[in-house]
C-alpha cells in the first residue's frame, strides 16, 4: 500500500496532529497491567502507572483466564491487561523479524506483525480485547486492513488523489491528502497547506477550494471526503461503513465530491 | 579516562572550559540543519540567507551515501542531479560566512527510505546484525522497516571505505583552515539501530568474536574469567554471550553485566574505527563527534544516559559527544536530565540534533511554543551549542521555520531569531553553570538494570508493540532480589529519582554525571550524591574515598557496599568508615544518618531517606553550596556566571501546566535584576524577588552583584 519513498512535504502540524488524534490510538498511552511469566511461573505483575494493584494470580496456567482475572480484580484501574510468556515473545519477534523482505511495503510488514499475534494465543495475550486489536499503535478507522486495501484497489482510480478534510465549527480542523500511483500504492501523504488557502465561506465552499488546490499540486482529486468532526467520529465508530456512509451522505453530513464512479455505483 | 589531553584531540578543543575554538577564536555554535540534496539548487542561496536571518552561524547537513551512490564505487556529486553537488553547497555556505558541520554517516537515518545506506548494503545478509534468537534485527520505521547492520563485521567497513574514499576527498578540501568545515559527525545515533534491548542484538558472529576479544582484554586468561563468571569455560573462544536473563543470585550477575559492558564497547569501538577512517582520509584537523540518540518516547528513562551509551569512553576516541533532544515542553525533566548530564560529563556540551519541527510519525507533535521552552531549558542547564534539526523542511519532516520552497513560518521563524539573539547577547556559551553538587548515575547499577530485562523486543519508530520503553525499567526488569536486601535493578532508579527530586525541591543546584567520571573532575564539586547498594565497583569505591579524603562530601545510601561489581568482597568504603570518627546526623533530635570524617572531607551515610528533602538539606547544610530558596517547589532554577564572576544570569523555569507566583532568594548576593526576555527590571531585596511565571515558561534574569 505505501510507496517506498513518499515525499510527505509541507505537512501542516495542526492538521496532522488532529488527524493523528482522530485515527490513531496508542496502547502505550493507556493504563495497563502487565504480567510476565515463564512457563507459568509468575515473574512480574506491574501497573504502568506504578500504582498498587490486586494480584489474584499465583501462577499462569491459562493466559486468557489469568488476564481476565487480573482485569476483574482491578476494576477501573486499567484499560487492559497484557500477559506475556517470555519464550513465546522471543519466538514471536524472531519470526516477525526474519520475515522481512526489502521489497515489501511497510504496511504489509506491520500488518503481518499484528496478524501473527493470533498465532500466539497463549504467549501474548490481552484482555478484554485481542492482542492484535489492542497492542501497539492502532488505527481507529473501524475497518480492517484488508477492507481499507480493498477500497484502495477497487474504488480509487490510478494516478489520482484522495482528499479527506474534517471541519470543526466551519474551520478546517484536519486534512489528509493521499496520492495514489499507477500501481495503486500511496505515493504521497500530506495535508492541505492552509497557507495556500483563503478558507472563506462555510465548509462546503472550503471543500471546493481544497479540491482545486489538490488538482494544482497533485494528481487530480478523484475522491474528496468532507465532513465535520462529530460526524467523522460517528463514522469511525460505525461497524457497517457503507450503510453509515449512505446515511450520512443522504443527510448532508458528509460531502463526497468528487467521487469515483465505482463508489457512486455502491452508493 | 586520562586527564592529560588525549592525542586525538584537535585544536577546536584546546580552549578547554567546555568551549569550541575555531582558529584562535572561541565560538558558540548555533547551527541549523539544511539538506542540500532535498532542495532545488536554485533555492539554496535564498534559503541560506533565511537561516542567517534567524541568527545561526553554522549549517549542518547529512551527506547521504544512499543518494549519492549510483552503483558501488560510482557517485553522483552533482554531475547528474545538480542539487547533489555537496562541494558547491559547502562553498556557498562558506561564501556567506557560515561555518559548516557535516554528517556523512554511513548511517544517517534522516527519514530516508534505507536509513542512509544503499539498499544493497541492507540486503546483504553477511552484514545484517542478528538477534539472540538468530533472526535479523528489524527496526520498524517509515517508509520501510530496515534490518540492523553489524558494526563489527569487517566487510561493513570495507564497503563504507569506498563511500568514505569518495566523500572525504571533497570534505578534506573544506576542512578548516582550508575552508569553513569545522566539525564532522561520525555515523549517527549509534544505538544498535534503536534495538536498545540488550538481548535483541548484536549476535552476529563478528560481534560474538568481538565479545570474546573484549573478555580476553578484560580478564587475560580463561581462569580469571571462570572465577568471575563462576563458570568452567574451556577457552574464551568458546564463550557464548547470554541471550536472555536467567540470573538467580548475585554471583550470576557478572555474566550478564559483561555483555552489557561489551555492548558499550561495541558502539565505542565501531565509532572509533569509522573516525580513524575519516582521519586517514584527510579529516584529521577538525573535531569529530557523535550524537547518541534521545531516549524514545515520553519520559525517556531515568538513566538512559548511561548504558548502552558511554560518553566518557567515546570521548577518549572522539573530540566530543552529545545527545539529541526532541522533547515537548511537558518533558522538561528529560531535557534537564540529558543536558545536565552532557554538561556534567562532556568536553563540549552540544546537542547535535535539537528539535525544530519533527518527523511525521512523531505522535502528538508540539508547536513553536514547545521549541521556545525547551531551547531556554537547554540554555538554562548549560548547553554550549546546538544544531536545530531541521531548520528547513524537507521530505518527511514538518513544522520547520523555513519551508522547502523558501517560505517562512513567521511565528517559528521569529521565535528562533529571538532565542538566538538572546543566546548571542548573553554570550551564554561562554558562561558556566554555578554548581557545587554532582548527582551521579551509577553505571554498574544501570548495567544490572539493563541486563535483567525479562522481555526481548526490537526497536520501533511507530510504537513498540508491547508498550515497553526501549530502555529497561520498572515495567520490564526482573524483580528477583538476587540475594540482596531488595532488587537493586529496581531500587536504584527509585533512589536516583529521590535524590534528583530532593535536590531540585530544596533548591540545591546540581549537575549530573556517571560513576566513570575521573576523580580530578569530581573534585570540582563540593558534594557528590550517589546511590549505593550492597555492591559497588572497586574503582568507584576508591574514588569516593579519595574524593572525601581530599576535602569533598559524599552523600550516599541506602547501603554500605561490601562487594565489588564482580560480587567479590570489597570493603574499601566500609573500612574507611570503620576507621573514621563519626557523628549521627540528626534532625529535630532524630537520627537520619551518620557523618564520617574521612581525611579533609566527609562521607554522609543515609540509610533510609524517608523524607528525602529533609535528608538532603541536613546532609548539605554545613557546606557553602549555591542554593535557592523558593516558595514554590515546582519551580526550577539554574545560575550561570561569567569567567570573571562579574556577570550572573539566573534562569527560573515553571515546567508545569499551571501559573506560579513565587518568591525566590539566591544564596549568592544579587543587587539588581533585569528580565531579559521582557526587557524590564525586577525588584530585588536581600537577593530575593517575586515573580509570576505562566505555565511552561522560563524567565531569564541578568543580575548585578
Amino acid at each position: 500500500m505505501l510507496h517506498e519513498n513518499p515525499p510527505m512535504l509541507n505537512i501542516d502540524v495542526n492538521h496532522w496532529r488532529n488527524m493523528q488524534a482522530l485515527f490513531l490510538q496508542s496502547a502505550k498511552g493507556k493504563r495497563r497491567i502487565v504480567v510476565i511469566h515463564e512457563k507459568g511461573e509468575l515473574l512480574k505483575v506491574v501497573h504502568s502507572d506504578r500504582i498498587a494493584i490486586v494480584n489474584p494470580l499465583l501462577k499462569v496456567d491459562d493466559a486468557l483466564a489469568a488476564a481476565k482475572k487480573v482485569y476483574e480484580a482491578n476494576p477501573g484501574n486499567a484499560e487492559f491487561v497484557m500477559v506475556l510468556e517470555r519464550r513465546a515473545v522471543e519466538k514471536y519477534f524472531a519470526e516477525v523479524q526474519d520475515s522481512w523482505k526489502a521489497e515489501e511495503d511497510l504496511d504489509v510488514y506491520v500488518h503481518r506483525m499484528f496478524a501473527k499475534l493470533d498465532d500466539y494465543p497463549e504467549g501474548i495475550v490481552t484482555y478484554p480485547d485481542k492482542a492484535r486489536d489492542t497492542l501497539g499503535l492502532q488505527w481507529k478507522v473501524g475497518a480492517s486492513y484488508e477492507a481499507v486495501d480493498a477500497v484502495l484497489k477497487n474504488l480509487v482510480p490510478v494516478n489520482t488523489t484522495i482528499l479527506l478534510a474534517v471541519f470543526d465549527h466551519n474551520q478546517a480542523w484536519g486534512s489528509l491528502v493521499l496520492e495514489v500511483d499507477e500501481q495503486k500504492k500511496i505515493c504521497d501523504i500530506t495535508t492541505v497547506d492552509p497557507r495556500d488557502l483563503l478558507g472563506s465561506g462555510d465548509w462546503k465552499e472550503m471543500s471546493k477550494e481544497m479540491v482545486n488546490w489538490v488538482n494544482r499540486k497533485f494528481f487530480p482529486c478523484s475522491l474528496g471526503i468532507f465532513t465535520d468532526l462529530a460526524t467523522a467520529r460517528e463514522f469511525i465508530a460505525a461497524s457497517d461503513k457503507l450503510a453509515e456512509l449512505k446515511k450520512l451522505v443522504a443527510a448532508g453530513k458528509v460531502l463526497l465530491d468528487p467521487m469515483p464512479s465505482e463508489l457512486q455505483k455502491l452508493l | 579516562m586520562s586527564m592529560s589531553a588525549p592525542s586525538h584531540l584537535t585544536n577546536a578543543m584546546k580552549a578547554g572550559g567546555q568551549q569550541f575554538q575555531v582558529g584562535e577564536k572561541v565560538v558558540s555554535l548555533y547551527s541549523g540543519a539544511v539538506h542540500y540534496w532535498r532542495l532545488d539548487r536554485d533555492k539554496w542561496d535564498e534559503i541560506l540567507d533565511k537561516v542567517i536571518g534567524m541568527g545561526f552561524n553554522a549549517i549542518t547537513s547529512y551527506i547521504p551515501w544512499e543518494i549519492h551512490e549510483i552503483k558501488p564505487g560510482e557517485f553522483d556529486f552533482g554531475q547528474i542531479k545538480p542539487s547533489n553537488d555537496i562541494d558547491a553547497f559547502i562553498t556557498l555556505c562558506e561564501s556567506k560566512g557560515l561555518y559548516v558541520i557535516v554528517r556523512p554517516g554511513p548511517q544517517i537515518n534522516s527519514e530516508l527510505t534505507w536509513f542512509g545506506y544503499p539498499r544493497r548494503i541492507l540486503e546483504d545478509s553477511q552484514l545484517q546484525a542478528l538477534t539472540s534468537m538468530g533472526s535479523k534485527a528489524v527496526l520498524t520505521q517509515v517508509p520501510k522497516p530496515i534490518p540492523a547492520l553489524c558494526y563489527a563485521e569487517d566487510k561493513f567497513f570495507e564497503e563504507t571505505a569506498v563511500w568514505y574514499d569518495a566523500i572525504m576527498k571533497i570534505l578534506a578540501k573544506h576542512a578548516y583552515p582550508k575552508g569553513n568545515l569545522i566539525a564532522c559527525q561520525v555515523d549517527n545515533e549509534m544505538a544498535f539501530f534503536f534495538h536498545i534491548n540488550p538481548y535483541e542484538c548484536d549476535y552476529h558472529p563478528a560481534s560474538i568474536r568481538g565479545y570474546r576479544e573484549f573478555l580476553k582484554k578484560k580478564y587475560g586468561t580463561v581462569g580469571k574469567l571462570n572465577d568471575v563468571h563462576r563458570q568452567k569455560y574451556a577457552s574464551i573462544d568458546e564463550v557464548d554471550p547470554p541471550r536472555r536473563f536467567e540470573g538467580q543470585k548475585k554471583e550470576d550477575i557478572p555474566v550478564y553485566t559483561d555483555w552489557i559492558e561489551y555492548r558499550e564497547h561495541y558502539l565505542v569501538d565501531s565509532l572509533q574505527r569509522l573516525a580513524n577512517m575519516m582521519r586517514e582520509r584527510g579529516l584529521n584537523e577538525i573535531p569529530l563527534f557523535h550524537n547518541y540518540p534521545h531516549p524514545l518516547g515520553p519520559g525517556g528513562s531515568v538513566s538512559g544516559i548511561t548504558t548502552p551509551f558511554n560518553l566518557l569512553a567515546l570521548e577518549d576516541k572522539l573530540d566530543f559527544v552529545g545527545f539529541d533532544i526532541y522533547s515537548r515542553k511537558e518533558l522538561y525533566d528529560h531535557v534537564k536530565t540529558v543536558v545536565s548530564y552532557v554538561v556534567g560529563t562532556s568536553r563540549y556540551p552540544f546537542i547535535p540534533e535539537f528539535i525544530a519541527g519533527v518527523w511525521p510519525w512523531y505522535l502528538n507533535p508540539g508547536g513553536f511554543e514547545d521549541e521556545e521552552f525547551v531551547t531556554k531549558a537547554a540554555m538554562m542547564h548549560g548547553i554550549k551549542g546546538f544544531s536545530r534539526y531541521m531548520i528547513v523542511d524537507r521530505q518527511r519532516w514538518l513544522a520547520s521555520p523555513v519551508s522547502v520552497d523558501g517560505r517562512v513560518r513567521k511565528e517559528n521563524y521569529e521565535m528562533f531569531r529571538r532565542v538566538n539573539e538572546l543566546a548571542n547577547s548573553l554570550k551564554i556559551g561562554l558562561m558556566s553553570r554555578r554548581v557545587d553538587v554532582l548527582l551521579m548515575a551509577n553505571r554498574d547499577y544501570d548495567r544490572l538494570e539493563a541486563a535483567s530485562v525479562l522481555v526481548t523486543f526490537p526497536g520501533d519508530f511507530l510504537e513498540p508493540l508491547l508498550g515497553f520503553s526501549e530502555y529497561p525499567n520498572y515495567m520490564s526488569v526482573s524483580e528477583k532480589p538476587l540475594g540482596f536486601k531488595e532488587p537493586v535493578q529496581m531500587a536504584k532508579s527509585a533512589w536516583f529519582m529521590k535524590n534528583y527530586k530532593a535536590l531540585t525541591d530544596t533548591g540545591h543546584l546540581f549537575l549530573l554525571s556517571d560513576s566513570a567520571l575521573p576523580l580530578e573532575k569530581l573534585q570540582a564539586y563540593k558534594a557528590l550524591v550517589v546511590s549505593s547498594f550492597e555492591f559497588m565497583g572497586t574503582d568507584l569505591q576508591k574514588k569516593l574515598v579519595e574524593y572525601a579524603r581530599s576535602g569533598g562530601t559524599v552523600v550516599f545510601g541506602p547501603r554500605v557496599p561490601e562487594l565489588d561489581e564482580q560480587m567479590f568482597a570489597d570493603t574499601t568504603i566500609k573500612d574507611a568508615l570503620n576507621h573514621a570518627p563519626s557523628t549521627p546526623l540528626n534532625v529535630d533530635g532524630v537520627s537520619i544518618g551518620t557523618v564520617y570524617t574521612i581525611g579533609k572531607g566527609r562521607m554522609i551515610y543515609l540509610p533510609a531517606m524517608e523524607d528525602a528533602n529533609l535528608c538532603v538539606t541536613a546532609a548539605l547544610k554545613d557546606l557553602d553550596v549555591i542554593k535557592i530558596n523558593k516558595s514554590d517547589l515546582r519551580l526550577d532554577v539554574a545560575v550561570h556566571v561569567s569567567a570573571d564572576h562579574d556577570r550572573i544570569i539566573v534562569f527560573v523555569a515553571n515546567p508545569t501546566a499551571e501559573p506560579s507566583t513565587a518568591k525566590m532568594q539566591l544564596s549568592v548576593p544579587v543587587k539588581s535584576m533585569t528580565d531579559l526576555w521582557e526587557s524590564k527590571p525586577v525588584v530585588v531585596e536581600d537577593s530575593a524577588w517575586t515573580d509570576t511565571l505562566p505555565p511552561y515558561t522560563i524567565k531569564i534574569y541578568e543580575c548585578t552583584k
